[in-house]
Formats: C-alpha cells, structure tokens, sequence
C-alpha cells in the first residue's frame, strides 16, 4: 500500500533552480556529442582472441561471464561531470558502445565519414576507428550473430526475408535486452550475498547448473571491481578538487561506491547508486535496447521511507538524486549506422520507468517517491527515461491521475499512462500469477512483463504487416522487389469471387511471414545460447538463481518472446476499402484498384476520393461494428500463441512501431486504403491520421480490439492543441478514464498543434530540445528525419474540449 | 572533370597487377628503397586510376568503375603496406555482377594480396548483384556506402555475409577519402 505524506503532490516549490547543478548536470547531457567507445568491444574481442571458440563450445556461460568480467574489470573508472552518481556507460559522458557480436559492424565501412554526418553524428577518433577496422572487426566478420546464423543454416528464407528489410525485423541479431530486471535482490541483500549463493550452489551442482552459478559469480565480482575502480578514483578526485562541496560529494561517492552493489544498499542514495551501477553491468553484458528499470518508485520507497524517517534525507535531495539517476539513463545510445539514421533515427535506448498502479495485493501503489519522480519528469523533460505512470480506475486516486495530466500537459509528451485494469487482466491470462500481474512494469515502448520475474525479450519481431497484405494483392510477391515470388501463391485478386476469398490470401501470407519470422527468431536464439548468455543479468531476474538457469536458456519465472506489428490502421483500412470498392459496392473491379494502387492513384482522383472517404475506417464507431480491424488483431493472437519459444513460453503480439511505421512506409507503394507511396503508416495501434474525427469514438474503436489479444502491448498516439491549465488537464484525465474503462491499455500523447510543429521543423533552433512522442517512446524532435517529422504534423489533432479533430488546413 | 595527362594514359594502357607482382619477384631492392621506387614509377598509374575514379563518381564516366576501382586498390595494397594491414589474412573471393549478367568481375584475397578476375569463380564468399553502374557508384562512394541504403531502393542485392561487404565498403572509402580530404575523426 502506497503512502502519500506530501502536502504538496506538485512539489511547485522545487524547481530547476532549487535542485543544486541539475540544470547544468542536465544541459550538459543534453549538448553532449555523441562518442563512439570501443572500450568494451576491445576487452571483450581481446579475451576471445586468447580463449576462443573452444572455451565458448565447452563452457558458454562460463566464457562470457570471463569476457565480461575482464572488461569491467579494466573498465576506466570516468566521473565526468558533478553527478551525485559514480558510473558511465563507456568511457565518455555520452557513449554508443560497440557491441561487435551484435550489429558493431554495421558502421564499418562508415568508420572515416560517421564523425561528420550531417545528422545526429556520432564521433570517432581515428585511433578508434583503426583499432576498429584492424583489430576488433576482422575477428568479427564471420562470428557476430546474424554471420553465425547464415553460417550454420546457409542462406534460408528467414535470412534473406530479413535482410531485404521490408519484411520483418529479428532483433535478435542486434540485442537481448528488452527486459525489466530485478534489482530487490541486490538492493536487500547486496552482490557479495548473491556471490556466497551462487558459489555455495555451485559446490552440489550437476555441470550445466555448476557452470551456471560460476558464471554469476564471476561477471558479479567484474563488477564490484569496476565499482571498487570507481571509488578509487572518486577518492583521487577529491584529493585534487578544490571546491569543499565537491570534495565532499566526490568522498561521499567514493564511499557509496565501497558499499554498493557488494553490500545491502543502506539508504536512499546508495540504493540509486546501486541501481546505476548494475545497469552499467547490463549494459557491459548485452546493448541497451530497452533494458528497463521498471518501477522505481517501488523498488526504492522502502530507502526513502527510511531515510525520511530518519531524518538523513531531504526531499530535495531526493529529488536530486532522483534527477541524477534520470540523466545518467540517457548517458548510452546505440551505435547507428546511415541507413538506420535515415529510416529510423532519432531513437534513444528507450530505458522504461514506471510509476504508480497497485501493488502485489491490488492497492493503491502511488507514494510520495510516485509524485517526486513525476515532479523530476516535469522538470528535466528529457528523453530518457521513458517514463510510463500505471493508473487503476477506482484504486488509485483522481488526484494521482490529474497530476499525471499535468506533466503530460508540461512536458508536451511525458508520461505514457497505462490502464491496469486490462493489462494486469491480460498478464493473467498469459499465465502469469495474479500477484506477478499486478507488479508489471513497462518494456522500453509499451510492452509488459511482470518486473524482475519475465523475461519477455519483447522486441523479438518486427512485422510489416503491410508486407503480407502487398503479398496478398501480388500473389506471393512485393511491389518493390518485383518478380521475385517470396510467400506463397494465393491466387490472382482480380480472379477473386469474393472479399473472404481475399481476406484468407492476406492471412496465408501474413501466417506464412511469421512462420519465417519465427523460425529465424528460434535459429538465432541457439545462437544466442551458445554465444551470448547472461550470467549478470540473470543474476538480477527472480528464477535463474533458483533454478540454476540462464535466462536465454529460460532461467526466468515467466517466459515468451514479442512481435510487434507495423502499419496495423493502414491494413485494416485497406481490407474495408477491397471490401466495400470491390465486393460490396462494385465501384470498381478488383484489377481497376490494383492498377490505381500500382500507379499511386495517379489520375485516378475520383477513386482516391472514394477509398480515402466510403470505406470503414479503423476509430470509428461504425468500423468496430462492422469493419476488419478486430478480426485482425484475433487472428494475429491466435497464430502467435500457436507458437511455444525455445524457453517454453509463447509469442506475444504487441501494437508499437518506434519509428518503424516512418521509415517502412518511407519504402512502401501506395495501398488500397488511399495512403500514397512512401508516406508513413498510422504509428503503433493508432488509427490512420483524420480517420477518427472524434476522440470518444477513437478511443472505443481501439479499446474495443479486446486487450487479451494484445498481450505484448500498445501504443495509441494522440495529439491534442494545448492543455493550458489544471482544469484542461483534469479534462484529459477524465478522457484517460473512459478509454481506460472502454478496455484501452495505453495512452501517449503529444500536446502539440500542426502549426507548431511545422514551425520546429522550419526553425529548429527555436526548438532546441522539444520532446516528442514518436510510438512507444520519446525522441527530441530535430534529431528525427524528416519522414517521421511529418508524420507527427499530420497526426490527427483534437481540441481538449469535447474532443473533435482539428482540421489541418495546409 | 579530372584531366588524365598522356603519359599517364599510356602508363595505365600497360598496367596489369599481374606484371607489377612480377616485377615485384623479380626484383632484388627490398624495403624502403623498394617502395620508393616503386612508388615513383607506378605514380602515373596511380594518378591515372584515381583521376578516373574521380571521374566515375562525380558521373562523368561510369563504364568500368569497378575495374578501375580493383586495380586502384591492388596497386595501392601491392605500394601502401599501411593499407595492406586491411587484407592481413584475409581470403575472400568477392564476385561484383549486374542483373542483366553483362558484367563480371572478381576480387581475389588471397595470400596478403589482391588479384582481379573476369572469369567466374566457384563459390564466392561474397557476391553483389547491382543494377547497373550508377547503382554501384551510389553505393560505394556516396559519402557513407551504405548496402542496406541501396538493397532498401533495390539498387543492389547481394549473397553472402554482408559484413563482407562493409568491409570491402571500407577499404574502397578509404581510398576515395584520400583522394578528396573528406575523411573526418573526432
């Protein structure tokens, strides 16, 4: 049960100004450049140069956490700037490591050019990029994840499917990540506890299970160097820093850093730190795609509560801590090469924090930690972390869920809100325990697991949804690639008798994608077994310890892999306009939409007018009574829990794109449903943009889809003009309320008009650091393409008033 | 456009890598003194080949890009021994070949050095399908030679591990961004 003391939930007597060097530690973080660090790819290709393939064929798990431990071990202890937290990522203030087993290659042949790229550069010495070229990459080019595969299974379907990019996505060759740890473990007991277990466990254990607990052991004692490195140099700082106050905050870290992670985290500030400093281990472990810290507000309260009560601890400088630890999360971003920079950019790590909800038991959650890391929010409006508050109608209060509104309506974009009832629900009926459920956490975007005890890898599969749909009208080919047939033959459209005809061609090709998809994820996953196990990870999750168990190999308490689905609206929209145009109303034949489509509508005005007006569109009242969009989402959930992984649990279909929608429509023809070439998809679950001219109804339509068939998540993106005062926002609260009881999981917004944005995009210097809400998490605006730009504009914009569309008259 | 003198035109016309590999074992000088004359008197071919590089890219003549492109980097991978670092226990066969099965061509490493094919080889370890000149101009020099920028516009395919081709991606920027200055580092 949530303890709320505060007289003041708005915390308005703390601002940026009252928090001592946030703002500068903020700015600062903000300005930064991005540096390329191959520190760790050096370590970790320099031990598998020594020890080999032989050591990882004969003790998987053993080799990595040695790998790992030798790289925190000599990792340089950096303390960059005045934050109250010792730790960095890399070796600079701002770092993209290099992950070579992953997708470090990917910028190869970019190593003397990525320093100057006009957008978002990312900066590399010239010794770097000769260690690069000569040193790291050359044992990498036949031994990362995805050349491992193609090694072991040749040049298969899913293979080629992937790397023609306009398919699906198998994340698994660029991450594990896309978890929420357990840090309750660490916190209570501290790491030296989990290294006696481990190795105490290890004693009676049969081979696997002993190797298992070894590894633990030794990746865990990589990081107590690293934090024992850290407090050494805090120390040496302080002997050279003139500033008193500094001298002392360096002192303090040095102690911090001696007592934690080896040792129970004592108090409020030692437990952030703790929890720093293991996300750094992770990070050494695996790249940080959407390693979430989850429920901060619960795993730290009991440290807060303690210190408060003590008196050893003030508001304000939890505030700062709190703020501290929000800008060490955006310290690391992933190494992005031109193409993902131009399709996809402007992505952060997406490390999800998530606030509020109900507890184990079902009561009301939200305490003062709640309202304090909403107040930093407010404050920082940074990208990282991507912040989601739970809310439960009826448990918790409608103070908690206006305030909510209120950052939102002051960030412009933060936090996502995320409806308990139905995602607790759906966690059930996954087969997840009740008390889990209701300790779930968010995923990076919007995905939920229940924290420290799933492991989700959520963002197994990215799937084109348009893809299928383009094989359905091409029989088994793709507009872009021409002749060459990849699904299976469905016939002829223009042969068709009818729209069921049509509509069970679109779902033989979509079953026939996922099956590749599948069957890739499953390839790669032995791969990652045999390569890529997390001993430090699964030293934080609830369940390896238990069972003596990696999490790749299914150490976790709950288990299942994600595919998430791009350009969903666009599809279901698609599908009613065949229906209607060809079957219902014979406005045209089946050939006449498909020549239109081929010629992207060109003179063919009249039936754009038609497709983009008559049909059912996905957010309206009527299309949930009598459209294709639920039929979809069944049919989606019905094939993916048709699939058990290879760590027992299934497949999870989700409803977030990031930036996907952007960038896939950026390569894809036009569609039946009036959306021309190379535009954007409608983004996550949303409907496509002017679709819904009415908010009410927009909401029901996708609260309607039945959230037990989106057990992976979603992200429904709305716009609104402006939210100008607490009245506005209570109104965008009771909006939340009755999305959230017509069954919707989620809600993100952007506060934002079409005329404002069209000005950042002009005038980006008028907009330095704009958060914006792309599709499950935040970017800042000017680091996004152009593509994904305009697809913020043109989103459907509603007046907080009575919730109708705002005509976009450009 | 960049202007090939005469001699350097002649100079290019009697170039084969196979007859400087044979200088090379026939010859007695060895380290330093063996580069610098070596150097001098490959340096018209060497401007010969860069200048029609050049030319290539800026589009003003695009016909045997990839041969010009091979034997540049032969000649400097035989004269540069910093370059030849890229190929230190290397072996791959690269096959470069358009749609339309006009055009052939294969880069041999192996042995710490680079020999180029018109004849097809068995079992490339890499091969690159492109859709015509421009396409593979596009993708090599086009400041950042990106294979997934040109698959995503169906300019190129390929077979094989694409790490190959980043790689080989690398060694040719590099010799371009010598050429022009446009390398960048922090």
């Amino acid at each position: 049960m949530g303890e709320v003391t505060l007289k003041d939930i708005r915390l308005e007597e703390y601002g940026l100004e009252e928090l001592d060097g946030i703002r500068e530690l903020r700015d600062g973080m903000l300005r930064e450049p991005v540096h390329i660090c191959t520190e760790r790819a050096w370590y970790i290709t320099e031990y598998m140069k020594e020890h080999g393939e032989e050591e990882m064929e004969e003790h998987p798990v053993l080799y990595r956490a040695r790998a790992v431990a030798r790289y925190l071990g000599n990792k340089k202890a950096v303390i960059p700037d005045g934050n109250l937290l010792a730790g960095t990522t890399g070796a600079y203030l701002k770092s993209a490591p290099v992950y070579p087993e992953f997708i470090g290659l990917t910028i190869w042949s970019e190593l003397e050019t990525i320093s100057g790229r006009k957008k978002n550069p990312q900066l590399l010495t010239k010794e770097d990029a000769e260690r690069l070229n000569f040193d790291i990459y050359p044992y990498w080019i036949d031994r990362d994840v995805l050349a491992s595969t193609k090694k072991k299974h040749g040049n298969i379907m899913p293979i080629r499917l992937l790397e023609k990019m306009i398919f699906y996505v198998s994340s698994k060759a660029g991450c594990i990540s896309h978890t929420v740890p357990d840090f309750k473990r660490v916190l209570a007991q501290g790491a030296e506890a989990i290294i006696r277990e481990a190795e105490e466990k290890a004693e009676g254990s049969i081979r696997e299970e002993k190797e298992f607990y070894q590894a633990v052991a030794t990746v865990l004692k990589g990081l107590l160097k690293y934090a024992e490195n850290l407090s050494e140099e805090a120390r040496r700082l302080a002997g050279e820093e003139k500033d008193e106050k500094r001298r002392e905050q360096l002192l303090e870290m040095a102690k911090v850093c001696r007592a934690v992670p080896a040792n129970p985290a004592s108090g409020f500030r030692e437990a952030v730190n703790c929890i720093w400093l293991c996300l750094i281990g992770i990070h050494a472990e695996n790249i940080n795609m959407a390693i979430s810290p989850g429920r901060l507000d619960q795993v730290l309260y009991p440290y807060y509560k303690k210190d408060m009560e003590e008196g050893t601890l003030t508001v304000k400088e939890a505030m700062e801590l709190i703020a501290c630890l929000w800008i060490k999360t955006g310290d690391n971003v992933d190494l992005v090469p031109q193409v993902s920079e131009e399709l996809f950019g402007g992505a952060g790590t997406a490390p999800a924090v998530t606030v509020g909800g109900v507890d184990e038991e079902g009561k009301d959650a939200v305490n003062d930690l709640t309202y304090l890391m909403l107040r930093v929010t407010e404050l920082l409006k940074m990208r990282e972390p991507n912040m989601n508050a739970r809310y439960y109608p009826g448990r918790n209060t409608i103070e908690y869920r206006n305030r909510v509104s209120e950052v939102i309506a002051s960030t412009k974009a933060v936090p996502a809100f995320y409806n308990d009832i139905e995602n607790i629900k759906t966690l059930v009926n996954q087969g997840t325990l009740e008390e889990h459920a209701r300790d779930y956490a968010v995923i990076g975007c919007v995905e939920l697991a229940s924290a420290g005890r799933s492991y989700d890898a959520s963002s197994s599969i990215i799937m084109n949804l348009t893809a299928a749909f383009e094989m359905a009208l091409y029989n088994g080919k793709r507009y872009i690639t021409g002749e060459e047939q990849f699904g299976p033959k469905t016939g002829e459209p223009e042969k068709m008798e009818n729209f069921e005809q049509f509509l069970e061609a679109f779902k033989t090709q979509t079953a026939w994608l996922i099956d590749q998809a599948v069957d890739l994820n499953e390839k790669m996953a032995k791969i990652h077994q045999k390569m890529l196990p997390t001993p430090l990870l699964s030293a934080l999750f609830e369940g390896p310890m238990e069972k003596g168990k990696d999490l790749v190999f299914g150490g976790a308490v709950y288990n299942s892999s994600g595919a998430t689905h791009v350009g969903f609206a666009d599809v279901a929209d698609s599908l009613n306009a065949v229906k209607k145009a060809v079957f219902e109303e014979h406005y045209c034949t089946f050939g006449e939409l498909i020549d239109a489509v081929r010629h992207n509508f060109e003179n063919q005005d009249k039936l754009l007018a038609y497709v983009k007006n008559k049909p059912l569109k996905y957010g309206t009242a009527e299309e949930t009574e009598n459209g294709i969009s639920r039929e979809i989402i069944r049919f989606l959930y019905e094939t993916y829990q048709g699939y058990t992984n290879y760590r027992g649990g299934k497949y999870r279909p989700a409803y977030w794109t990031m930036t996907n929608h952007s960038g896939q429509g950026k390569i894809t023809y036009a569609l039946p449903n009036g959306r021309k070439a190379n535009l954007p998809f409608a983004s996550g679950i949303t409907p496509v943009s002017e679709a819904a001219a009415d908010l009410t109804e927009c909401f029901r339509s996708v609260g309607a889809l039945n959230s037990l068939y989106i057990p992976g998540g979603e992200a429904l993106n709305i716009k609104f003009t402006n939210i100008a005062s607490r009245e506005e926002a209570a109104l965008l609260g009771s909006f939340i309320e009755g999305y959230f009881k017509s069954g919707g999981q989620q809600v993100q917004f952007n506060i934002m008009s079409h005329e404002m944005l069209r000005d950042a995009k002009a005038h980006p210097e008028k907009y330095p650091d704009l958060l914006v809400r792309v599709s499950g998490y935040s970017a800042y605006f000017n680091d996004l393409n152009d593509t994904m730009k305009d697809e913020l504009i043109t989103r459907t914009e509603y007046d907080i008033h009575g919730g109708r569309m705002v005509p976009d008259y450009v | 456009m960049y202007k090939i003198m005469e001699e350097e035109t002649l100079a290019l016309k009697n170039f084969r890598l196979e007859l400087l590999d044979e200088e090379l074992e026939g010859t007695n000088l060895t380290g330093e003194l063996l580069a610098e004359n070596l150097l001098q008197k490959y340096y018209p071919v060497r401007q010969a080949l860069e200048k029609t590089l050049l030319n290539c890219i800026d589009g003003h003549m695009i016909g045997n890009v990839m041969e010009v492109l091979l034997n540049l980097m032969g000649l400097v991978l035989r004269l540069d021994k910093k370059y030849r670092r890229n190929i230190e226990n290397f072996d791959a066969v690269y096959a470069f070949t358009d749609k339309a099965g006009d055009f052939y061509i294969a880069a041999i490493f192996r042995n710490n050095t680079l020999s180029v094919s018109r004849k097809k080889v068995d079992n490339p370890t890499f091969t690159l399908i492109f859709k015509d000149n421009e396409a593979l101009v596009k993708l090599l020099f086009s400041g950042a030679p990106d294979i997934l920028n040109a698959m995503l516009n169906q300019e190129v395919d390929f077979e094989g591990n694409i790490n190959y081709m980043s790689k080989f991606g690398y060694m040719a920027m590099h010799l371009v961004l010598e050429l022009t200055g446009g390398m960048v580092f922090a």
